[in-house]
């Protein structure tokens, strides 16, 4: 088989630069897996936000106040330097610091106006509660030290903390809630969609760019082979070199999500890849037929599988993008193929109108996948042609 | 001669398409990209009102109070709940399709309903608790002292806020805008393809053209350095282009202090074609090997700097301190960062000298390399 062997040699010369995309592929996984854990406290009321309380002034009241919040806030010790709790909080570290000033018992006791000085992240669900929490004691509090003449600090402590331990209950409406761990796969699968582009693109094109020169061409044309044969061993290559490619990418994925491979989801997470993988194989096809030169393709390559990624929702959620941005994506095959995956994760009935839905998308990426086959059909025919006139 | 050698380097560097791409084109797609993905990013955790139902079960139990309370709270544009009063079946569906985020059941013991836990859903509870506990206050002054009564509505109703916001700083904290600070870090490192260039065409075991250049009777070091002042200029122009697309197409806001930005533009741009001719002077092996080596430090670097993961610059200054200083991009990341976001200069300063001090070594390294080297022969 000369054609396959010549071309596994060429594929064999790109292996560099394809384990580079290999290697991002494994470390921001890893990363991935890393980051994703600690954060994920899903429990309804514990999760805690992580603030910064420095007191200037200690009494009763203040310890009351600490110990309320104790109960909706993880207390961050950082140095109260401004630089320090500057940076804190650009990098979402702490979402709140909290300073009781000097002086501050003594007025609020006097009905002064003295407030306490809070640095927040501007609008933040987050800081919500915790000023409703420092309402609420404050102005128990300050109830008690309005209507009843004469009582001592440590008795309004005391009576505020009852009057807080009153909650209203709560019950979950259906039997399905979301509790334990979350789910990392749909993670890695999305990414793989990142890696598979980059890595196929660089292969199939590496290919097209040898035997689509001309003076190859027509040297192949005299060689004793049929050019049928020539075809089959042509687009064998290919197909292997897919498969293979496509193998690796999801086992990679099935081993970092390998705590979660029981789960029913899996086996559409794997079809809906492949399912890519052939519209992702047409688009490098389509490029390889329209681009010349190994630098060109390197350009059109990052240019087009970065931008992809990027508003398709591979690397930045789906839900965060803008409307317009996602309209446009509509238009790329990956953007359905993350819609897909987003949409596994989220089942937890596999029946067939819940599946119907990922089926579409699922159709959709075929009908890109033909569409890119076929156009770059036409166009190598066409350009073929044209050289050879 | 300066000007004939600058002239028709500059005629060289112009006409390389790659170098212009990978160096200008490649970082305003990026830029473009980062844009698109993260411009909605910035306004998450913004408040929206939460949309809840209240169940009116028990008849008997009218607490008009609390419905009024409700909606009072349901209006106007700083509005906490839309909030809508149904019977529980009613209620029940809503929730089930994800209408409402729970419903309220009246009673003696409010009872919230919801389906998951979140950040909305503990507000609707903390809101709830919040009523039952001023209702327990204001039973038990009642109790110790029943002629409070109108000063127990007067607190009631003067509910009062007891936090003051303190500005962090003179900008907001967006922390998306890490990406972009580290992207522009990366390119002025790319700018060592430039000082690779330059250090491929003036040694003449490494490019034919260094060869022919090398025998003309043109000081080395001369001839070496005005080439380097056109690979600069090129860059420099480059640099300003992305930066000038990033601050008025993309709106991306560098704070108020331009000049030294620009500045600190021009010291990067000394920095990455200084790395990039150590790097090809110190290196022994082909342009590829080279090439290998400048990017995989350089794209090391906008990792650690943030360009991937915004957390990571901030997990690396705080837990592996010694990686943010020696990490060239990250000290120009964290440049740009501090004259956006800090008030006073200490840590521009901090990361201006270490940058100096890079550029020195590189600048000095790469001289003692390429200097006064002969060839036997070729």
């Amino acid at each position: 088989m000369p054609v396959f062997n010549l071309c596994l040699k060429i594929i064999k010369k790109n292996i560099p630069s394809i384990m580079i995309y290999l290697g991002v592929f494994v470390m921001v996984s890893i990363i991935m897996m890393v980051m994703a854990e600690p954060n994920q406290q899903n429990i309804f009321a514990e999760i805690k936000t992580n603030i910064v309380f420095i007191a200037e002034d200690e009494s009763p009241l203040v310890d009351g106040l600490r110990k309320e919040l104790a109960e909706i806030v993880n207390f961050v010790e950082i140095e109260d330097e401004p630089e320090v709790l500057q940076d804190a909080l650009f990098f979402r570290k702490v979402h709140y610091i909290l300073r009781v000033p000097e002086g501050f018992t003594k007025d609020f006791v006097s009905g002064g106006t003295l407030l306490l000085e809070k640095t927040v992240i501007p609008d933040s669900t987050q800081t919500i509660r915790i000023d409703m929490m420092i309402d609420r004691y404050l102005n128990i509090a300050r109830m008690y030290i309005d209507t009843i003449p004469e009582i001592d600090l440590k008795t309004v402590v005391a009576h505020t903390s009852e009057d807080l331990s009153r909650s209203a209950g709560i019950k979950f409406g259906t039997d399905k809630i979301n509790e334990g761990e979350p789910s990392l796969m749909v993670y890695y699968f999305n990414f793989l969609a990142y890696t598979f582009m980059f890595v196929v693109i660089i292969g199939v094109s590496a290919i097209m760019i040898v035997l689509n020169n001309i003076d190859i061409r027509r040297r192949n044309a005299c060689a004793p082979i049929s050019a049928t044969r020539f075809n089959v061993e042509y687009y064998l290559v290919h197909i292997v070199f897919m498969s293979v490619s496509w193998l690796i990418l999801v086992a990679f994925c099935l081993l970092f999500g390998y705590n979660e491979i029981g789960n029913p989801s899996t086996l559409y997470y794997v079809v809906n890849s492949l399912v890519f993988a052939l519209s992702a194989s047409g688009l490098s096809f389509l490029i390889g037929n329209l681009v010349n030169g190994r630098e060109t393709i390197n350009a059109v390559a990052n240019i087009l599988v970065l931008s992809s990624s990027f508003i398709s929702g591979v690397f930045v959620p789906q839900a965060l993008l803008g409307e317009n941005v996602l309209r446009i994506a509509s238009f790329m095959p990956a953007y359905w193929y993350v819609k897909a995956n987003n949409k596994i994760s989220e089942l937890m009935v596999f029946d067939w109108q819940n599946l119907s839905e990922i089926f579409t998308y699922a159709l959709i990426q075929l009908g890109f996948a033909l569409a890119f086959f076929i156009i770059a059909l036409v166009v190598g025919k066409r350009k073929f042609n044209i050289e050879t006139r | 001669m300066f000007k004939h050698i600058l002239t028709y380097r500059l005629k060289i560097l112009l006409r390389n398409k790659s170098l212009i791409f990978w160096t200008m084109v490649f970082p305003i797609v990026l830029a473009s990209l980062f844009g698109l993905a993260f411009g909605n990013l910035g306004g998450i955790g913004t408040f929206q009102p939460i949309d809840v139902a209240v169940v009116d079960a028990d008849a008997a139990f009218d607490d008009i109070g609390f419905l009024s309370m409700m909606e009072m709270l349901s209006k106007g544009d700083e509005r906490l709940f839309n909030s809508q009063i149904t019977d529980e079946i009613e209620a029940q569906t809503l929730l089930a399709n994800g209408e409402i985020k729970g419903y309220i059941l009246m009673g003696e013991e409010m009872t919230l309903f919801v389906n998951n836990s979140g950040f909305e859903q503990s507000i609707i509870k903390s809101f709830l608790d919040q009523y039952l506990q001023s209702v327990s206050a204001a039973n038990r002054v009642l109790s110790i002292r029943a002629e409070a009564l109108p000063e127990v509505l007067t607190a009631l109703d003067n509910r009062q806020n007891f936090t003051r916001e303190v500005s962090a700083s003179r900008t907001n904290p967006n922390n998306t805008l890490i990406y972009f600070f580290a992207l522009l870090a990366m390119t002025c490192l790319y700018s060592g393809f430039s000082g690779m260039t330059e250090v491929n065409d003036i040694q003449a075991n490494l490019s034919v053209k260094a060869a022919r250049i090398n025998v003309a009777p043109v000081h080395k070091l001369k001839m070496f350095l005005y080439n380097i002042t056109a690979a600069f200029v090129i860059q420099f122009v480059q640099l300003l282009v992305v930066l000038a697309y990033m601050v008025f197409v993309l709106s991306i806001d560098f704070g108020t202090r331009e000049g030294l930005v620009v500045f600190t533009v021009f010291l990067g741009t000394i920095v990455g074609i200084s790395f990039g001719a150590f790097i090809s002077a110190l290196v022994k092996g082909n342009e590829n090997m080279k090439m290998g080596i400048l990017l995989g430090v350089t794209m090391t670097g906008s990792l650690l700097a943030g360009m991937m993961f915004a957390d990571i610059k901030y997990i690396v200054s705080t837990s592996a301190p010694v990686l943010a200083v020696i990490n060239p991009v990250n000290l120009l990341a964290d440049a740009f960062y501090a004259l956006y976001f800090f008030d006073n200069y200490n840590r521009y300063i901090e990361n201006i000298v270490g940058l100096s001090i890079f550029s020195v070594i590189f600048c000095t390294a790469t001289y003692l390399i390429i200097r006064r080297q002969k060839y036997a022969s070729l």
